[in-house]
């Protein structure tokens, strides 16, 4: 049952999203406490949403209509919406149709919820090290990676991460992206952080 | 929550309402996401005076929580008086507790210095930001401001900066020394020393910055390009001290300041002098 | 060890704290009551209102005697104050035409459709300071209370009265129809009315810079610095910044709003306050080139409480930056740089410890005097080469 966030749990979730988004492709984890009472997925609008600013749940109508119960925030389409939370991984359209801001006011590009079974496995590689391991393999580079990471991602977050390519491509405007698993990991991507596929010549 | 609850002023020590904070802290997670770009907030006033910190106190009052050790220094020093005001601040309306070791602290809010150590991928400093604005000497109209740094045109900053080390000899700029951040923007970084700009540069910690006159609030992410602009031929210089070495703790390791007409130093960072008089630095 | 910087900790903090409140509470007169200085100096609680941007009659009245009269601290008080409250309901519209009027002047014509009504003001009374004793002064209070002369009471400057009807009068005199509707009749104003209803920026949410709506400069100047806009008033008409126009003012108002907002169960309009308002419009003779010099534009300005002179500079500054339209750094000015808070607290920061600063300066003297004896020497070498 989804329920309001108090002050301190806000300002929990609030740090663990500063973290994953300050170092990408590091899992933090949500307040077990909160993780136990309702999907983890759902923290972070809980916490971060309200009636000043808007938001979005495709596909998940009863998650939408209980967040902007509690948080008095507006529901607008996709598109429109500083805050979108995906319950299953969105289409390329999805992400390419969703605000990326302007030259003069890239802070509205959008931040980005996904919900997903579990985060992508991750590890810090030095830059003469070629990622290996079975199964698909992403380095992230950019600002809050110390040197590279590599993610191991599951099937349909390579779609993802190409149309994500597309919305970030522009810099400074953008997507923001966090994945948060059902066990209250969360992993960030700011629109900052450069993926490049395994095998794709990095 | 009701009504009730929401205004019942008698348990209300809180400096910011609720939804302050949370328009707070989507700025924060904006500035994170751009590195160097002032993402405009509401910027409440807060029991200190606009151009005394009250950007500063409005983001650590948005991210501390109870549990969270608290750092704060004004040049430095943990006891100078405004230090001392926003500390009691924040610990009594958050219940925060307060330390003056940057390796204890989870949060450092911080006006005019970087601490000489002790911050890890643990901390987030805060700066205090009289001017985010670091064209303001070169242009006054904030339209043509504003198209400046949205097409990232710097031209006349570097113009600037040429014309200085030609009239002068050296570069003049004394603290605040303007950066180019990820590759992208350029960023006031407040009036810290050239001393402390290397420790921006591919730093461990998250630093934000918050200038509550001016309504915006930016950042620096961890191991993020922090490049102060020089010219290829013009290597960056820090505050030279000739050699001078503290009076307390004998250092030529921190930066020092000076009495007047004196050949007395002494460390900025009070707490980095304590410690390495105990063997602790 | 000499150097010690403005050293105090906590204790100094405190004490200065213990010292301030004593010598406040303390002091050989008598107690003073909210109720006495918002009866006996209501224009200082208006205009700690009108720049707080709260109306709180009882909260301003208690900022003025916790700040002993200094405007600004008064302000800060109020403004940091509402930080703490959170923001749980917006009223609707308010409709300007509704204010029941206590004064209302218009200078453009000599009569007008509902009266001229001088009202409460000073404008026209000699600037005599008077020195009678204060006994015999009493004396007289004490003769026109039995007479029944009351004036105001406390509760008419709160706003929460009745409609404020005097017996006799008929309520067209309290809300008359304001001159910009009859000048409209007369075809002789430019129309400037915008379709649908477009959404106020609101100042208190996102810091309004160059180019701005309307409502963002129009609210800016409503809680700005009186002085401020005054003075922003003052140099533009004689210079040195700009030549703005002296406008003809049309309304001059000073009187009561209702604010009502939606019942949270019924939905019906409920009023949660009445307040005190002044309101000018400023007619404004057009005279460029690009502009319909056949006709008059209007600037607008409102404030909370009784405060003339800064509801008058802001309707003049409303319409000189209309027809500015962005070609020089007015709007800027305006909205950057009337703000009580933001411009006093900038300047008196300066008191703060700035020795990180003073010593990097230092250093930066010392490396140019170094670089130029450097060039010196090099010349020297040059010239001996010769």
């Amino acid at each position: 049952m989804l329920a309001a966030l108090n002050s301190q749990e806000s300002t929990l979730v609030f740090r663990t999203m500063l973290n994953a988004l300050a170092f990408p492709g590091r899992r933090f984890d949500l307040p077990n406490n909160l993780v136990a009472q309702m999907p983890a997925a759902t923290l972070p609008l809980l916490a971060l949403v309200d009636v000043e600013t808007t938001f979005c749940a495709p596909g998940a109508t009863q998650w939408q209509a209980d967040i902007a119960m509690i948080t008095s925030s507006r529901v607008v389409a996709a598109t429109d919406a500083r805050f979108v939370l995906f319950a299953d991984l969105p289409s390329a359209s999805d992400v390419l149709h969703l605000g990326r801001g302007t030259a003069h006011r890239p802070e509205l590009g959008c931040k980005v919820v996904l919900a997903v079974e579990h985060l992508p496995e991750s590890r810090p590689v030095t830059d003469d090290e070629r990622p290996t391991g079975a199964g698909h393999c992403a380095t992230l580079r950019g600002p809050g990676v110390q040197t590279s990471v590599v993610v191991a991602i599951q099937p349909g977050v390579d779609e993802f991460l190409t149309a994500r390519a597309t919305a970030v491509a522009d810099a400074p405007t953008g997507i923001d992206c966090w994945f948060v698993a059902n066990d209250g990991g969360v992993m960030g991507l700011p629109r900052t952080t450069h993926a490049t596929f395994d095998g794709a010549g990095n | 929550m009701t009504i009730d609850e929401l205004i019942d002023e008698r348990s209300n020590t809180e400096l910011l309402d609720e939804f302050a904070k949370r328009e707070i802290r989507r700025t924060i997670l904006s500035a994170v996401a751009i590195p160097g770009y002032q993402v405009p907030f509401g910027s409440r006033e807060m029991p200190v005076a606009r151009g005394w910190g009250s950007g500063g106190l409005q983001v650590t009052l948005a991210a501390v929580h109870t549990d969270d050790i608290v750092k704060v220094i004004d040049q430095g020093d943990d006891d100078g008086v405004n230090a001392v005001n926003l500390r009691r601040l924040i610990t009594t309306s958050t219940g925060s507790q307060e330390t003056s070791v940057a390796d204890e602290a989870d949060i450092v809010q911080s006006r005019h210095r970087v601490p000489e150590d002790g911050l890890d991928e643990s901390s987030i400093l805060v700066l205090q930001v009289p001017v985010p604005e670091p064209l303001r000497g070169v242009e006054r109209d904030m339209r043509e401001l504003a198209r400046m740094h949205a097409e990232a045109d710097y031209s006349r900053m570097w113009v600037s900066l040429y014309e200085d080390k030609v009239r002068n000899g050296v570069i003049t700029q004394t603290t605040g020394y303007p950066c180019l951040v990820n590759g992208r923007y350029v960023v006031a970084t407040t009036p810290i020393p050239r001393w402390d700009i290397p420790r921006l540069h591919d730093a461990p910690f998250i630093t934000l910055f918050g200038a509550g006159r001016e309504k915006r609030i930016y950042a620096i992410p961890p191991y993020t390009e922090v490049e102060p602009l020089t010219f290829e031929d013009v290597p960056f210089e820090v505050e030279d001290a000739d050699g001078a070495h503290c009076a307390l703790c004998n250092s030529s390791e921190s930066f020092l300041v000076s009495l007047p007409n004196s050949s007395t130093w002494l460390c900025s960072d009070t707490d980095w002098c304590r410690r390495n008089r105990k063997g602790n630095a | 060890m000499g150097y010690v910087s403005a050293r105090g900790g906590l204790d100094a903090i405190h004490a200065a704290e213990r010292l301030v409140r004593r010598l406040r509470l303390t002091s050989d007169s008598n107690w003073l009551e909210e109720t006495q200085i918002l009866d006996k100096l209501r224009l200082l609680v208006d205009r700690v209102m009108s720049e707080a941007g709260l109306w709180d009659p009882r909260l301003a009245a208690a900022a003025v005697r916790q700040s002993e009269g200094d405007v600004t601290e008064a302000v800060h008080l109020l403004r940091a104050y509402r930080s703490t409250l959170p923001r749980f309901a917006y009223c609707e519209t308010v409709d300007a035409d509704a204010v029941r009027v206590r004064r209302r002047i218009v200078p453009a014509f000599q009569r007008v459709p509902g009266d001229q009504l001088l009202g409460r003001s000073v404008d026209y009374t000699a600037r005599f300071l008077e020195r009678t004793p204060d006994d015999e002064a009493r004396e007289e209070a004490e003769k026109l209370r039995a007479q029944g002369n009351v004036g105001e009471s406390t509760d008419e400057n709160l706003g929460a009265s009745n409609d404020g009807q005097t017996p006799g009068e008929s309520s067209d005199v309290r809300s008359p129809r304001r001159l910009m509707e009859l000048l409209r009749e007369m075809d002789m104003l430019v129309d400037r009315r915008v379709d649908g209803d477009p959404e106020p920026f609101d100042i208190t949410r996102s810091p309004a810079r160059p180019p701005a709506p309307r409502s963002a400069l129009l609210s800016s100047m409503s809680r700005a610095d009186t002085g401020a806009l005054v003075n922003q008033w003052y140099r533009n008409i004689l210079g040195p910044d700009g030549y703005l126009h002296e406008v003809t003012l049309g309304e001059v108002r000073h009187g009561l709003l209702s604010v009502d907002v939606a019942h949270p169960v019924t939905g019906e309009s409920v009023s949660v306050a009445d307040v005190r308002v002044t309101e000018v419009e400023a007619i404004e003779d057009l005279d460029d080139i690009e502009e319909d010099r056949t006709r008059f534009d209007v600037g607008y300005g409102l404030c909370f409480g009784h405060n003339e002179r800064k509801a008058i500079a802001m309707a003049n500054l409303d319409i000189a930056c209309h027809r500015d339209a962005g070609r020089t750094q007015l709007e800027q000015s305006l909205l950057l740089t009337t703000d009580a808070l933001d411009s006093a607290g900038f300047l008196e920061h300066l008191k703060l410890p700035h020795y990180v600063t003073f010593r990097s300066m230092i250093e930066r003297k010392l490396a140019v005097r170094k670089a130029s004896k450097t060039n010196d020497v090099r010349e020297a070498e040059h010239t001996d080469d010769d």
